[in-house]
C-alpha cells in the first residue's frame, strides 16, 4: 500500500515538469515568453507579404509563428502597429491553428502616470471649510478637493498662503496624481476678480458685432446710493455674460429688444478694460432694503429682511468680499443691502450686497489683532499683559498673560521713532522694562497692536502709551486714493466704507467717502508690512481706526 | 482634351494657407495696434512713457523661410512730452520641417536693425541687438500648437558717448492656429541696467558730470488673438423667404500688461525709493462679418439641435439640397469623417479623375487604402486625407466600413486625433471616471480620457459614456459644434485669459 502511495505522489509531482517539457503552444493555443524578434518577408507575384514573430518562452524555447493580416496587436492594450514591438519586450499570443491572433506586449513601467501638475480643474470657489475646497467648476461640475501643508498657492505669480482665499475667487487646480484630490497647486486669479463698478442706466445700443452695450443716463452704485456719472456710457461686455429680467435668462440676441428698459450692470476690470459681466433688467419697480436677513430658506429662495420677505433666484447679483458669489455665501444674520424689483410682497432680489467682513477670508486663516502692554520680550516670544483681542469686530479684554512669539520675519515698526526694527533691537531695547527694579525710572513698559498668524506675531506696531480703545472703530471699504497730505501727511479716500456698530452688532452703510489718516499705521498686505504709497485703487479694507487716525489697516 | 490636374480646395470656406508667423503680438515690446493706431510704453529712461503712432508690418513667407519686418514711427501720448522712436527692425525665420513627426522647429534671426529713442533733451542709439529665438510647432489636423523660447539684448548709446542702457530681454511665447482661431500669448521679463554721466546740477559744488546708473525691471504680457465665431441673426422683414441666419465674425485684439519695477526719477537721477506699477493697453480691430448659407430643413424645427445642425448647414458642412435632415437618424462613419474635415477647413487636396486615354501604362492607378471606398467616391479624397493625417484609421487594415453606423466611441477618437491630444492621456493600465468604463473599447480609451479632461464630454446621468452607442444626426451635430467651441473659444480662454489674468 505504502509503494502505491509514494508511486502516486511521485507521479503526481512529475507531471507539472512533464507538462511544461512537453509544452506546445500550438496545441495550448497560446504562447507567453520574450519577444525575438519581427521578421518581415516582402510579397512576390505569388505570396502575399508574411509577419511573424520569434519568440522564447519562458522555458527557453523558440518558437517562429506566422502573424495573422488580421491580428490584433497590442502593447499594455493599445492598438498598435508590426513596427511598435522591440525586441525583448514581454508578450502573449493567442493562437489560431498555425497562426498569431493577438500579440500582446507589455511596455508601460508606471501605469496610469500623468506628469505632476497636468490633472487641472478650473472654477469658482464656493466654500472653504477646514482643508476642504468646494469647486463650481467652469464645465458646470461641482467638486471637493483637498489643502495640504505642501499646496502651493500663487496669486498672480506671487506664492501666498491658502488663508488668503476667498469664496468667489476664481481659481486653477493642479494635481499630480490621476486619482488624487489633493491639490498640489492653486494659481488665484487676480485682482481681475473684483468687482469694479455697478452701473444702472436705461439700455440703448446692444451692438453684438463689437460686443458692446450703451448706456444710457448713467448712474454709479457708490457709497450705498446711485449718483450721476454721465449722460452715455459704452461698455463691452462678456461673451459669457449672464443677463436675466424678472428672474428669468435673456437670450443673448434678445438683448436688443430691451432698449430703453432700466438695467443695472455689473464690470470687472479685465485685460485692460471694464467689461459687463452680470446684467439685469429690471422688470418692474425698484425698492431697496438694508439691513440684517432675519431668516433664509434655500429651498424657497427666499430671506426676510425688515420683515419683508423677498425673492432670490440663480440670476441675483450677489456680492460679497467684492467679488460675484454664488447664493450660496448667503446665511442667517449678514448684513446685507438688497435691490428689489417687483411690487407689494412680490419681490425678487436682482442686487444682493453683503457687507460683513472679518480679519480672516474664510476658516483657513487663523489671523488675530491683539493690544496690549509689553510685559516682557524675550528672544523668540513676548508677554502681553492685561491684552485686548479684536473678537467680531469689537475690542474685546483679557486680564491676563498672552504669550507670543516672533522671529527675524517679524515686521516691527516703532511708531516713536517711525521706523522698522530689527528683532534683535526689540529685544534688546527698552519696549519692556521691570518697572519695580528699572534704574531709569522713567523707563516704563510700551504697547504694541499685534497682527498674528495663530501665537506667531506677524506685524507689531510699538508705542509708548496705550490709546484709548474705547473710542475706535472697525471700518471696511475700497480705496479710491492714497494722498500724501501736506498738512496731515499720508492719507486715504475710502469708497463704499461701512462702519461696525457695536451696539447694533450690525454693519452700518457710510453714504459718503472717508478719509483717514495713514500715519503711523501699520499697514498689511500678505503678510508684509507695506507703505501707505504702495495701496492700490480699487483694494479692499480692514481698518481699525480711531476717529481720523488709522490703528491697523489690512488689504483683504 | 489636355491632361490637367487641378488643385481645388474644398468647402465654402474662405482658405488661409496655415503658416507659422512670427511676431504676433508685434515684435517683442509689449506693443498693440489696430487698423489705426500702434501704441507701447518704453522704459529706456527709467520713467515709464507711453509712444503713439504708426506701425507697418510686412511678411514674406516662402516655402521654408519667411522675413518680417517692423517699422514704427511712434511720439509720445502725453504732448507735454518732447519725444520720438523711429525703429526697423527684420527678422529671418527658418523652418526645419519633420513631417514624418507632424513637427516643426522655427528658428528666429535678427536680420538688420535700426533704432533712435529721443526722449526729451537724451537720445537713445540701438548700438547692438542680438536675439536668439526658437518655437516648436507641433502641426495636428485640426490646429497647429507652438512653444517658443527668446532672449536677447539690446544696447543703447545714450547721447553718443554719455553711457548706455542695456535691456536683457528673456522669456516665451506659446500658441495655437487654426481655422477658427489663433492667438500668440508672451511672456517677457525685462531687465534694464543704465549708466550715464549727466551734467552736474547748478547747486553742486564742483562743476564735473555727475555718474547715474540705475536698475529696473519690466514684466511684460502680450497677447494677440483672433476667433471666428457663428452667430444668428434675424431678418427684420416677415415677407421674406427665410427668417433668420447665421453670420461668422472675425475678431482680432491686442492686449499687454507692463509690470514695472523702476527707480522714482528727478531730473534724470533716481531716488532711492522704487517706482511700482502697472500698465495695460488693449486694441481692437474692426470686426469681420460673412455671411453664410440659409438653413432651410423642414424636420429640425423644435428639435433640441436645431441650432447646432443650423449652424453646420450654414457652413456647408452638410452637403445635399434634402428639406429632410433626420436629425434622429444614425450618423455614419463616413458623413461624420467627413463633417469634421469640412468644419475644420482641414485642406484636402481634389484631383480630378483621370479620364483621359492619354493615360500611359506606367502611370499606376491610385490605389485607395481601404477597399470598401473606391477612389471614384465623392468622399475619397476627405477619407484619404483623414488618413494621411491619422485621424482614422479604419475598423480593419482594409476596410473603414463608411455607412456603418457612428458610435460615440468612434466620434471622441476621430475628434481627439484631429486635435493630437490622444498623447495627454496617462499611460496606459489607468480607468476613466465613467461608470461604464468598462465598455470603453481600448482604442479609444485616451481618447475619451482627454475628451473629458479637456470638457469636450461627460457622463450621462448615470456617468455612463455609453462608448458603444451610435450616435444620431442630431448627437453629431452637437459635438462637432461643441469641437468648433473648443477650437475657437476654449483654446482663446487657454492660451490668453487663463495665462494673463493669473500672471
Amino acid at each position: 500500500m505504502r509503494k502505491v502511495v509514494i508511486l502516486t505522489i511521485s507521479i503526481l509531482l512529475l507531471i507539472p515538469g512533464l507538462v511544461i517539457a512537453n509544452y506546445n503552444p500550438f496545441a495550448a493555443g497560446e504562447i507567453e515568453g520574450y519577444l525575438v524578434n519581427i521578421s518581415v518577408t516582402p510579397a512576390t507575384e505569388e505570396d502575399p507579404q508574411v509577419v511573424s514573430a520569434r519568440i522564447e518562452t519562458y522555458a527557453g524555447q523558440f518558437y517562429q509563428i506566422e502573424i495573422d493580416a488580421k491580428a490584433d496587436l497590442l502593447i499594455d492594450n493599445r492598438p498598435i502597429t508590426i513596427y511598435d514591438y522591440k525586441p525583448g519586450m514581454e508578450v502573449y499570443g493567442q493562437l489560431r491553428g498555425q497562426k498569431l491572433v493577438t500579440l500582446e506586449a507589455y511596455s508601460t513601467a508606471n501605469m496610469g502616470y500623468i506628469e505632476p501638475g497636468s490633472k487641472l480643474r478650473q472654477g469658482v470657489i464656493t466654500n472653504l471649510e477646514s482643508n476642504q475646497l468646494y469647486l463650481n467648476r467652469a464645465d458646470g461640475q461641482t467638486g471637493i478637493y483637498y489643502i495640504s501643508p505642501a499646496t502651493i498657492v500663487l496669486k498672480q505669480g506671487e506664492q501666498v498662503t491658502a488663508d488668503t482665499l476667498y469664496t468667489g475667487d476664481a481659481v486653477k487646480l493642479y494635481f499630480d496624481e490621476i486619482d488624487t484630490d489633493m491639490i498640489s497647486r492653486i494659481e488665484v486669479q487676480g485682482e481681475s476678480i473684483l468687482v469694479k463698478d455697478l452701473f444702472k442706466g436705461n439700455l440703448g445700443q446692444v451692438d453684438t458685432m463689437k460686443n458692446m452695450i450703451t448706456l444710457e443716463d448713467v448712474e454709479v452704485f457708490r457709497n450705498g446710493s446711485w449718483q450721476k456719472q454721465s449722460a452715455t456710457l459704452r461698455i463691452p461686455f462678456s461673451r459669457d455674460m449672464l443677463a436675466f429680467t424678472g428672474s428669468q435668462k435673456i437670450p443673448y440676441h434678445n438683448l436688443k429688444y430691451f432698449k430703453g428698459k432700466t438695467a443695472y450692470l455689473v464690470t470687472k476690470p479685465i485685460m485692460g478694460k471694464d467689461v459687463v459681466e452680470h446684467l439685469i433688467v429690471k422688470n418692474q419697480y425698484e425698492s431697496a432694503f438694508t439691513g440684517k436677513i432675519q431668516d433664509l430658506n434655500f429651498y424657497a429662495s427666499v430671506l426676510e429682511i425688515g420683515n419683508r420677505n423677498i425673492n432670490f433666484y440663480d440670476g441675483s447679483i450677489v456680492i460679497k468680499d467684492g467679488r460675484l458669489q454664488e447664493n450660496t455665501v448667503l446665511s442667517n444674520g449678514s448684513d446685507v443691502y438688497v435691490l428689489a424689483d417687483g411690487r407689494g410682497n412680490d419681490r425678487i432680489a436682482n442686487l444682493i450686497y453683503i457687507f460683513n467682513q472679518g480679519i480672516n477670508n474664510s476658516s483657513l486663516g487663523q489671523h488675530h489683532i491683539y493690544a496690549g502692554r509689553l510685559d516682557q520680550i524675550s528672544q523668540d516670544n513676548l508677554w502681553l499683559e492685561d491684552f485686548f483681542m479684536l473678537n467680531e469686530n469689537r475690542w474685546e479684554s483679557f486680564s491676563d498673560v498672552k504669550e507670543l512669539f516672533y522671529d527675524n520675519d517679524t515686521f516691527i515698526y516703532d511708531a516713536e521713532s517711525k521706523k522698522l526694527i530689527s528683532s534683535l533691537e526689540f529685544w534688546a531695547g527698552d519696549y519692556s522694562v521691570d518697572e519695580d527694579n528699572v534704574r531709569d525710572p522713567k523707563l516704563k513698559d510700551w504697547y504694541a497692536y499685534l497682527y498674528t498668524d495663530g501665537d506667531r506675531v506677524v506685524c507689531i506696531s510699538v508705542q509708548k502709551k496705550m490709546d484709548s480703545l474705547l473710542g475706535q472703530r472697525i471700518t471696511t471699504g475700497r480705496v479710491d486714493k492714497v494722498v500724501d497730505d501736506s498738512m496731515v501727511g499720508w492719507s486715504l479716500i475710502l469708497n463704499d466704507a461701512k462702519d461696525f456698530s457695536q451696539v447694533k452688532s450690525e454693519w452700518m452703510l457710510k453714504t459718503a467717502s472717508l478719509r483717514l489718516s495713514l500715519e503711523d499705521v501699520m499697514i498689511i498686505r500678505n503678510g508684509k508690512l507695506i507703505n501707505p504709497e504702495e495701496l492700490k485703487a480699487g483694494e479692499m479694507l480692514y481698518i481699525v481706526r480711531d476717529d481720523f487716525h488709522s490703528k491697523v489697516v489690512i488689504v483683504k | 482634351m489636355k491632361r490637367f490636374l487641378s488643385f481645388l480646395l474644398v468647402g465654402v470656406f474662405v482658405f488661409t494657407i496655415p503658416s507659422i508667423t512670427l511676431g504676433e503680438p508685434p515684435d517683442f515690446n509689449g506693443g498693440v495696434n489696430n487698423e489705426y493706431e500702434y501704441e507701447e510704453v518704453v522704459f529706456v529712461s527709467g520713467t515709464p512713457i507711453k509712444f503713439v503712432g504708426d506701425i507697418d508690418i510686412s511678411k514674406n513667407e516662402k516655402a521654408d523661410t519667411a522675413s518680417i519686418s517692423y517699422k514704427y514711427k511712434l511720439v509720445p501720448a502725453d504732448k507735454n512730452v518732447d519725444g520720438s522712436i523711429n525703429r526697423r527692425i527684420t527678422y529671418e525665420i527658418d523652418y526645419a520641417r519633420r513631417n514624418d513627426k507632424g513637427q516643426t522647429i522655427a528658428q528666429t534671426n535678427l536680420k538688420t536693425y535700426r533704432e533712435t529713442i529721443q526722449i526729451d533733451a537724451n537720445r537713445y542709439v540701438l548700438s547692438d541687438y542680438q536675439i536668439s529665438k526658437s518655437d516648436v510647432i507641433d502641426n495636428r489636423p485640426a490646429s497647429d500648437f507652438s512653444s517658443g523660447t527668446i532672449t536677447a539684448r539690446k544696447v543703447y548709446d545714450i547721447n553718443r558717448n554719455e553711457g548706455k542702457v542695456i535691456v536683457d530681454f528673456s522669456g516665451g511665447d506659446v500658441g495655437y492656429k487654426n481655422f477658427w482661431g489663433s492667438t500668440e500669448t508672451q511672456i517677457l521679463e525685462y531687465d534694464i541696467e543704465s549708466e550715464s554721466s549727466i551734467p552736474a546740477t547748478s547747486d553742486s559744488e564742483d562743476n564735473d558730470n555727475q555718474d547715474v546708473s540705475w536698475q529696473g525691471t519690466v514684466t511684460i504680457l502680450a497677447s494677440d488673438s483672433m476667433n471666428k465665431s457663428l452667430q444668428y441673426t434675424d431678418n427684420q422683414a416677415s415677407l421674406s423667404s427665410f427668417t433668420g441666419g447665421h453670420l461668422r465674425l472675425t475678431n482680432q485684439e491686442m492686449f499687454s500688461r507692463y509690470d514695472y519695477n523702476l527707480p522714482y526719477m528727478t531730473d534724470g537721477v533716481p531716488s532711492t525709493s522704487r517706482n511700482r506699477g502697472s500698465i495695460e493697453l488693449n486694441k481692437s480691430m474692426l470686426p469681420k462679418i460673412e455671411r453664410l448659407l440659409l438653413p432651410k430643413l423642414r424636420d429640425i424645427g423644435g428639435h433640441w439641435a436645431q441650432d447646432d445642425i443650423g449652424k453646420l448647414y450654414s457652413l456647408d458642412v452638410f452637403e445635399g439640397n434634402s428639406p429632410f435632415f433626420a436629425p434622429d437618424a444614425p450618423m455614419t462613419r463616413i458623413e461624420f469623417t467627413t463633417s469634421i474635415m469640412k468644419a475644420c477647413n482641414i485642406r484636402v487636396l481634389m484631383e480630378e479623375p483621370k479620364r483621359t486615354s492619354r493615360r500611359t501604362r506606367n502611370t499606376q492607378a491610385e490605389v485607395s487604402p481601404f477597399k470598401d471606398i473606391r477612389t471614384s467616391d465623392e468622399n475619397y479624397n476627405y477619407v484619404k486625407e483623414a488618413v494621411n493625417k491619422g485621424i482614422i484609421s479604419g475598423v480593419s487594415q482594409d476596410f473603414f466600413m463608411p455607412e456603418d453606423q457612428l458610435t460615440r466611441a468612434q466620434a471622441i477618437t476621430i475628434l481627439m486625433r484631429a486635435l493630437g491630444f490622444e498623447n495627454k492621456a496617462p499611460t496606459p493600465g489607468y480607468m476613466t471616471s465613467f461608470a461604464d468604463d468598462y465598455s470603453i473599447p481600448e482604442w479609444s480609451k485616451d481618447s475619451f480620457y482627454v475628451a473629458k479632461e479637456i470638457g469636450l464630454v461627460y457622463g450621462d446621468t448615470a456617468n455612463r459614456a455609453n462608448p458603444n452607442q451610435t450616435m444620431t444626426r442630431a448627437e453629431a451635430s452637437a459635438l462637432i459644434v461643441r469641437f468648433l467651441s473648443f477650437l475657437e473659444r476654449d483654446l482663446q480662454i487657454d492660451y490668453r485669459e487663463d495665462i494673463i489674468l493669473y500672471n
